[in-house]
């Protein structure tokens, strides 16, 4: 499992400041927390696509793991885009409210009325693309920054030492937490563990014998890498680096680029209505 | 001194026994000091004072004074402590904090401000130190476990503390990962002035390195003197539970039997020195008599041309074949990496061959063609770490959670519950949270919430990782139960000492392959072949090689070298 894992690499990305890519990591969160309208959260996506590609990401360890992400958002999104029919949450194409393609009567389910409708399945689009964006250019970031750039980089911008460990820690426990996950599956499975669909209090419920071996797994990680990383002085002084960071010209290219994307969909957002559904 | 520890008694919290009780104790500069004791007897809390974990970072009642090089613990912070007390923790992976295997010696150095050229220098010199120059861009994560052992101690030693301190440092290694580590103690020791402490449950891996030895019972130091002086009462090592080196426990027997009457050889040399020219000078062998190998008579478990090669292109198995007979115990044996645990995986379905040919058949079952729900009625899987499967509130819901996902009525999931209480001595502990209980009884509950599924066959990875001796051979003993009464045992394991014991077969693996397999005494006379795997027989068979006497019989025991030795005299 390679997913939101560092990996050393010489690749445009990895050359990158630290800084730099998290202009590009700002950028598009602003942008992707504004945006819900399929369509130009499309054109984002093909705007990121060639330095995803830049990455070299390990395509083939990480068809799996992203699969399951995008199969899983799909589902949510399409379930939850089920009760978005009502007039009003659609502002910008009020028209596809009411072209229903399926629907149940609120005295039918006690979950009140839901349809199927053109402006919901938009919805689901928009809402799977902004998690593919935002997934894969977390997990490239994570890819190609190392974990000491960073905590350099965080403790420059004067962040509190305790919020820097989080995000040191968070590098490490990713792949502990899949590795996890993956061993307590097969340990419950054979002790005739089977997840069942149906109600979700019981599918909730069914959960417990993976998640409460992987939570108590990973705060034990936390405490004993809490204790390691103490011991090795982490807070007293100044966080320095054994290479050189500089921004180079690269850099301040990337940086501006990314900038410029994030001007103009903001642009098209305040001044002509683009975005919202 | 450098350090010196005044009536220090400190209670975790939420605990009513103390886990260390009036401890004082001095340390010069310079020392070499092992530390041993059963388990919870308080060495891993007291080398936790040292570094001001205790109390900076673990709660607890903490009383009398603690000094590091005239440095009370309390007034100074764990990270300000860490200039001067360098730790090194058990478990490797727990201590990994950065991607790459440089990054991350580089991280003590870069959290005390150095500049980056003398950080560089230290971490070169602690990669040098710890064997891995040449390993800087690699993911700590792809390393093995003695490797990644190095790396702890290599991010430790490039803050360049005056005094080391590891916590069981092997007891997760493989043989191959505990040379390394011995290794590099070994160079530490011979070419640094530090002070190192290491509490060892095999304190024989690193007698030869001590200056002192302290044994801990009870949160207290028993004992505080030279090797010979611990090691030479026996009485009271036994009295508190430290099982004896398997060599010293050779002329221990020896002792018992009236044939030994000198100092117990602490280390393999001494004791093949002793073997050698003072019990059995003219090399005669005693009359051995070696059992014939019993028949093969039903297969079990037949393993056929298996392959498995994982998603990142890494071959774990190579066209294997291998089968275990009914009612066997088993061992396999082999370094990390070998392909032990994948084996293990696909007897249980969790993996399935990538090739064609690949066939495990399980039971009379085919394990590709059977259904999970199906194959663990015939076979189980124990995960190395306990941790991974208990959820339950209490020992008896832990054991009954299979029972009921297999659909067994209340009446014969009482009786089976009754039954493995017994079987596994897990009575008292009924009604506890399996998590509140030692790692021992952990595993024990592990094994036990399987066992009760009644497979055929059971396949346990590494029961024995983490405990000490006792503990160790207690969970070998409830196996060995489980075989008496029919069922087919394989167990993983990287204990030489238990597989002589108890194996009564063992199945050597090497880079994806079976190396050779049959009885312990076969086995343990391939030498070449067991270098190949980068292993070693167990002492016993190491010392009756010595001797020159072939054709052994089966040795499980040191008591039963003794006895050869006793015949030959």
């Amino acid at each position: 499992m390679a997913l939101f894992v560092y990996t050393q690499r010489s690749t445009l990305l990895h050359r990158l400041h630290p800084a730099s890519k998290a202009v590009w990591v700002i950028a598009m969160g602003i942008i992707l927390s504004i945006y819900f309208d399929p369509l130009p959260l499309l054109v984002l996506f093909l705007i990121n696509l060639p330095f995803f590609l830049l990455g070299k990401l390990p395509w083939r360890s990480w068809s799996k793991p992203f699969g399951y992400v995008v199969l899983l958002g799909l589902i949510g999104y399409f379930i939850t885009s089920l009760w978005l029919a009502r007039p009003g949450v659609f502002t910008r194409y009020p028209g596809l409210v009411g072209v229903s393609l399926w629907q149940i009567a609120g005295e039918h389910f006690f979950l009140g009325p839901m349809a199927v409708t053109i402006g919901g399945l938009m919805y689901t689009a928009g809402q799977t693309l902004r998690s593919i964006t935002m997934v894969l250019m977390i997990a490239v970031f994570m890819y190609s920054t190392r974990p000491n750039d960073l905590v350099y980089l965080l403790s420059k911008a004067h962040l509190p030492a305790k919020l820097v460990f989080i995000v040191m820690v968070a590098y490490r426990f990713f792949p502990y937490i899949f590795k996890k996950l993956s061993t307590v599956i097969a340990a419950q499975r054979l002790r005739g563990w089977e997840l069942t669909f149906g109600n979700p209090v019981n599918m909730a419920r069914q959960f417990l014998p993976v998640t409460i071996p992987v939570l108590t797994e990973t705060v034990r990680l936390s405490d004993y890498t809490t204790r390691a990383v103490e011991s090795r002085a982490y807070g007293t002084s100044r966080f320095t680096l054994h290479h050189q960071l500089k921004m180079t010209r690269a850099d301040w290219i990337f940086s501006l680029f990314w900038i410029l994307v994030m001007g103009a969909f903001l642009g098209l957002y305040i001044g002509f209505g683009v975005g919202p559904l | 001194m450098t350090v010196k520890l005044r009536n220090v008694s400190f209670t975790y919290w939420q605990s009513d026994r103390p886990a260390l009780q009036d401890v004082s104790l001095d340390i010069s500069a310079g020392e070499f000091v092992v530390i041993t004791g059963p388990t919870g007897a308080g060495k891993s809390t007291f080398l936790q004072l040292l570094n001001g974990l205790i109390p900076h970072q673990i709660p607890g009642n903490l009383t009398g004074e603690v000094l590091i090089k005239g440095r009370s613990t309390k007034a100074a912070s764990v990270a300000e402590l860490s200039r001067e007390v360098g730790m090194v923790f058990e478990d490797p992976d727990t201590q990994i904090v950065s991607l790459t295997v440089e990054d991350d010696v580089a991280f003590g150095p870069s959290n005390l401000g150095l500049r980056p050229e003398e950080i560089r220098a230290s971490v070169r010199q602690a990669l040098q130190y710890t064997r891995l120059l040449g390993f800087e861009d690699r993911n700590p994560f792809t390393l093995s476990g003695g490797e990644m052992q190095s790396l702890a101690m290599a991010g430790t030693l490039a803050m360049r503390p005056e005094i080391l301190a590891l916590d069981e440092p092997t007891s997760m290694l493989d043989p191959l990962g505990r040379a390394r580590i011995i290794s590099i103690l070994k160079s530490l020791a011979a070419e640094t002035r530090s002070t190192i402490l290491v509490v060892e449950q095999n304190p024989e891996l690193v007698i030869d390195l001590a200056d002192r030895v302290l044994l801990f019972d009870e949160g207290r130091v028993i004992k505080n003197g030279t090797p010979e002086q611990v090691f030479g009462d026996v009485g009271t090592l036994l009295q508190v539970g430290v099982k004896l080196p398997p060599t010293m426990e050779v002329f221990w027997e020896l002792r018992q039997r009236g044939l030994w009457e000198q100092a117990l050889p602490l280390t393999f040399q001494e004791a093949a020195e002793a073997l050698r020219w003072k019990l059995h000078p003219n090399g005669a062998s005693p009359e051995i008599r070696v059992p014939p190998t019993p028949p093969k008579e039903d297969t079990i478990v037949k393993v056929q041309r298996l392959e498995h090669v994982y998603g990142d292109g890494l071959a774990a198995l190579k066209s294997i074949d291998v089968q275990f007979e009914r009612g066997e115990f088993t061992a396999i044996v082999g370094q990390n990496g070998s392909g032990k645990s994948t084996l293990a995986h696909h007897l249980v379905g969790i993996l399935q061959p990538t090739n064609r040919e690949g066939r495990v058949l399980v039971d009379g079952l085919d394990v590709r063609n059977t259904p999970l729900r199906e194959l663990i009625r015939h076979v189980n899987y124990v995960f190395q770490n306990p941790d991974d499967q208990l959820f339950q509130e209490s020992v008896r819901e832990e054991i009954e959670y299979g029972l009921k996902n297999l659909g067994i009525g209340e009446e014969e999931r009482k009786r089976r519950l009754e039954s493995v209480l017994a079987r596994f001595g897990l009575q008292d502990d009924v009604e506890a949270p399996p998590k509140s209980l030692r790692r021992g009884l952990r595993t024990k509950i592990a094994i036990a919430s399987l066992v009760a599924m009644q497979p055929a066959v059971l396949v346990v990875d590494e029961p024995t990782t983490g405990l000490d001796r006792l503990e160790s051979l207690e969970i070998m003993r409830v196996l060995e139960e489980l075989v008496d009464s029919g069922t087919t045992v394989i167990f993983i394991t990287h204990e030489m000492d238990l597989v002589a014991q108890f194996a009564r077969r063992v199945v050597v693996m090497h880079a994806g392959n079976v190396l050779i397999e049959g009885p312990p005494t076969k086995v343990f006379s391939e030498l070449p072949i067991l270098e190949e795997a980068s292993l070693s027989p167990p002492d016993i068979y190491r010392l009756a090689a010595l001797l020159g006497w072939s054709h052994l019989p089966p040795l499980r025991t040191p008591a039963d070298l003794a006895d050869l030795i006793a015949r030959a005299m």
